[in-house]
Parts: structure tokens; sequence; C-alpha cells
């Protein structure tokens, strides 16, 4: 599949990338669907590329992957965790790494055991989307020393430059998680908010921030829907 | 469910811009012409794949459209209004009687839309950002999410002087996963759909891609659109073709 999807690139890059043009995007993306309504089990072959790794970030140009993840989801899968983690770490756009979260909430199906949740959010380590679970430890530095060794990543220790930083990361990924603002997306938002760590109290400052430009009646139902107390007192 | 930043009032305003489809434009229009048919143009090398019945239209998913991820079609009483975009009609039938109708021809529509768009978390940082066409396409999505509307009433913009006039009405048309999330490949909402145009004219955008021009015509007088759209819809009926001269 991996083979596959390097043939395809230019196909899909005609198919996704602006710069052709809609008549050019448009017309190989119905080639496209008139070929996968031949072989319906090409889709699912598509549809699960599970054994795409980090190192296959070449593959796809930007507008690539962000064709293929609209395209997953919409089949409701999503590539792999390595994969999603390295086109989030490396691309450096924001454009992306929203669509990334918007892939992973969106296919997540956390709605069966949601309704424990609606009380207590589930803790970090114990979140039920891999992906999201990774990355919020990450940017919470709960994760092990030998974890963080494992991906080639220096042991942080809890001084306060690195919880700025890390409070930074956790931000960032807060942001992408009120926009996306799917009910998966709201339920993560909810865990990392409420996980008691060096930062806890700084990240929810900058979140109360964002929300003190928002009218009182909208700000109380968002403290509300993050399970957090409106110290602005509406 | 999809969570807003936006208050009570511009969440009511947008909700006053969504009508059902008794009593909305979309009812006119489709009163005008006494039919719920509706074109798309394709280039000439699918007029032999929707020659023949049982074909479906190709929902767009390019960032470059107006409302994001949906299926762009016109009410057959503009029949050629966007036979700049391809010489091959394809009609089909649609079924609006459920539908939630976002009339974007209004300025109180746009209006609503834009102070929705100032809203979001991320609004700044996706307006400044490079690929702004994706984030724009997120962002059309969202709103169509969010307000879980099913067609998204628009001017056209792009336009030709005898084929598109700045005051026809396009549709951009929702196809909903179960999850409420927008599909991506064949349309459901477009039954039926077959050849039944052929326009004897090619175009060539301009140099700002907004007005396209004829590299043929005009050689003939443009027959009213009240009486093409009559003359597609009976050929529809009985599998002809309708030929549009240049």
């Amino acid at each position: 599949m991996k083979g596959f999807l390097g043939l395809a690139s230019d196909f899909i890059e005609k198919m996704a990338n602006p710069a052709y043009g809609t008549q050019v995007n448009e017309s190989y993306g119905l080639r496209l669907a008139q070929l996968l309504d031949q072989d319906r089990e090409a889709v699912g072959e598509l549809a699960h590329m599970s054994e795409l790794d980090a190192g296959d970030l070449s593959l796809l140009t930007t507008d690539g992957w962000l064709w293929l993840l609209g395209w997953m989801k919409s089949h409701g899968t999503r590539p792999s965790d390595d994969l999603l983690h390295s086109l989030f770490d490396n691309s450096n756009s924001l454009v992306l790494r929203l669509h990334v979260v918007e892939a992973v909430t969106t296919t997540a199906d956390l709605k069966r055991t949601k309704e424990g949740w609606r009380e207590s959010p589930p803790n970090v380590r114990e979140f039920p989307e891999s992906w999201l679970r990774t990355r919020m430890e990450k940017s919470v530095i709960i994760s092990g020393p030998e974890t963080r060794i494992e991906r080639g990543e220096a042991a942080l220790q809890l001084d306060p430059e690195n919880v700025q930083a890390a409070v930074a990361e956790s931000f960032e990924l807060a942001m992408l998680l009120l926009q996306v603002g799917n009910e998966s997306a709201m339920l993560a938002l909810r865990s990392l908010l409420a996980h008691p760590w060096n930062g806890a109290e700084l990240l929810r400052a900058h979140i109360a921030q964002l929300f003190s430009g928002l009218d009182e009646e909208t700000r109380r139902n968002w403290y509300l829907a993050l399970g957090l107390e409106d110290s602005d007192g509406a | 469910m999809i969570a807003s930043p936006s208050n009570s009032r511009l969440r009511q305003e947008i909700q006053s811009c969504i009508q059902p489809f008794r009593g909305s434009l979309l009812e006119q229009l489709v009163k005008s012409s006494n039919c719920t048919l509706a074109v798309k143009y394709v280039a000439t090398q699918w007029a032999k794949h929707y020659g023949t019945a049982g074909h479906l239209l190709k929902i767009s998913t390019s960032p470059g459209y107006t409302w994001g991820t949906a299926t762009y079609v016109v009410p057959i009483c503009f029949p050629i209004s966007s036979a700049i975009y391809g010489r091959i009609g394809v009609v089909g039938e649609y079924d609006p009687s459920s539908w939630r109708i976002f009339d974007a021809t209004t300025s109180r529509a746009k209006n609503a839309y834009l102070t929705w768009l100032q809203t979001q978390f991320l609004y700044m940082q996706l307006t400044l950002t490079m690929h702004s066409n994706w984030a724009n396409q997120f962002l059309r999505n969202q709103f169509r999410k969010t307000f879980k509307i099913d067609c998204v009433l628009f001017n056209p913009d792009q336009f030709n002087h005898s084929y598109t006039a700045h005051s026809d009405i396009w549709m951009a048309v929702s196809d909903w996963l179960p999850n409420e999330d927008l599909d991506t490949g064949l349309s459901q909402k477009f039954k039926n759909c077959r050849f039944t145009i052929i326009i004897e004219e090619e175009f060539d955008p301009d140099q700002f891609n907004i007005s396209l021009r004829e590299r043929i015509g005009p050689l003939s007088l443009r027959q009213p659109n009240v009486t093409m759209a009559s003359a597609i819809a009976t050929a529809y009926q009985s599998s002809g073709i309708v030929r549009i001269e240049a």
C-alpha cells in the first residue's frame, strides 16, 4: 500500500492542491470516485493504511496529506498514531495540525463510554483515544523518562522554564481542540484541564484569558462545558 | 454537536437565516421552473459516463470552493449559469423538502457568517496562515456542520456576461455521514443524474480568473432561461439531449 500511495502521489496532488485550480481538482476527484466505485475493495484498502508510519511522511505533500486525512475521516478511519505524530510535529502547519486533531476526534467514537465521564472526565493517562492520550501526556510532561528517551527526546525536569514550554504546548493543543469543538475534542480538553500538574494553573489562566473576550452567558457556558470555575464571577 | 464560541444572539441571528424549504428562496426557484431538477456542468471526458443512467454526482472536496465540501449545482431555472465549468450538463433530481437552507445571497446572512467567523478561537491564526484555501474550507465546513445546513444558496463568484448573471443562484448541498460529518464521496442527494445538455462553447479565464471569456461565440441570440429550462426538463424526462448554441 505504501508503494501504491507513492505511485498515486501525483494523482492525489492534482486532486488536492488548489494551485491546479478547481477544475483540475474536480476532474481528478471524479476519476478517483469512479475508480473506487468500480472497485469497492480498493476503498477499504485505501481507507486502512494503518501500516504507514513516520518514515512515510515524504510520500505526499501537505495538500496530499490534508486530502488523505479528510478522505479517511469520511470513511471512519485515520492513519496510525506514529504517522499522525510525525505529521503534527514536523509540518509546523496550523492547518495540518487542525486537520489531524479533527481526524482523530471525529473517528474516536467515544460516545459509548461517555456517559460515565459527564461528571468527571477520564484521567489523561487513561484517555481512551491513543493519539490524544500520548499528545496530552507529552504536553503535561507526565511521560516517564524511558518513554521520552525511546522517542529520542531528552528527559525533562519540571523546572520553571520547562513548565512554561509545556504550558505553551498544551495551550496549543487546547486551542486546536476548542476550534474542532466536537464532543470527543471537548472531552479531551476537559481531561487536559482537569489534570493536576505543575502547569495546570497557568494553562487554566491562559484559557480564562481566551474566554475573557466572550460575553457573560457564552463564557459561563464554556466554563460549564469544560468543568472550570468562572473566576470572573458571572 | 459542535461547540461554538458565538453568543446566543449571534446563534439566533444565524438560525434566523436558515429556513426550511417551505417559504425559502429555493422553494420560489423550484416553483418558477415547476420541477426539482438541478444541473452540474462537467468536462467532456465525462459525457459517456453520465450518458447512461445510475451515476451520481461527485461531492466537491477541492479547497477552492466557495462554501466548502459540498455538491455544487444550479437550480434548473438558471440552466446555463455554470456552463463556464464544462460543456456537458448533467441533470439530476433532488428532494429539498426536509432541507435546512442558508440563504447566503442576502447581506444579512453573509454578515452573520462573517461575524461567526470572527468569533472562532483560531480565527486570526487561520486567516493569516498559508494554506488559506484549506483554512477557509475548514471554517466553512465547520459553520455548516455547527448549524446543520443542508444547502447554501449563493450568488456566482465567477462570470460570463451571456451565461452567468450576478443575480443567478447556485447551490452547495451537504451530504451527511452518520456521525454528522460531511461526506466526500458520491452525492446521494441527486438521483438519476444524466447527461442532458451540450454547450457548444468553451471558456478561458481572464487574467483575474473571475470572468471567463467565450472562445467561440456569441454566435446566436440567447433564449430566455425559462424557455431553456423547460426544454431541458422535457429532454431529461425523455432521455434526450439539448444543444445550446454558442
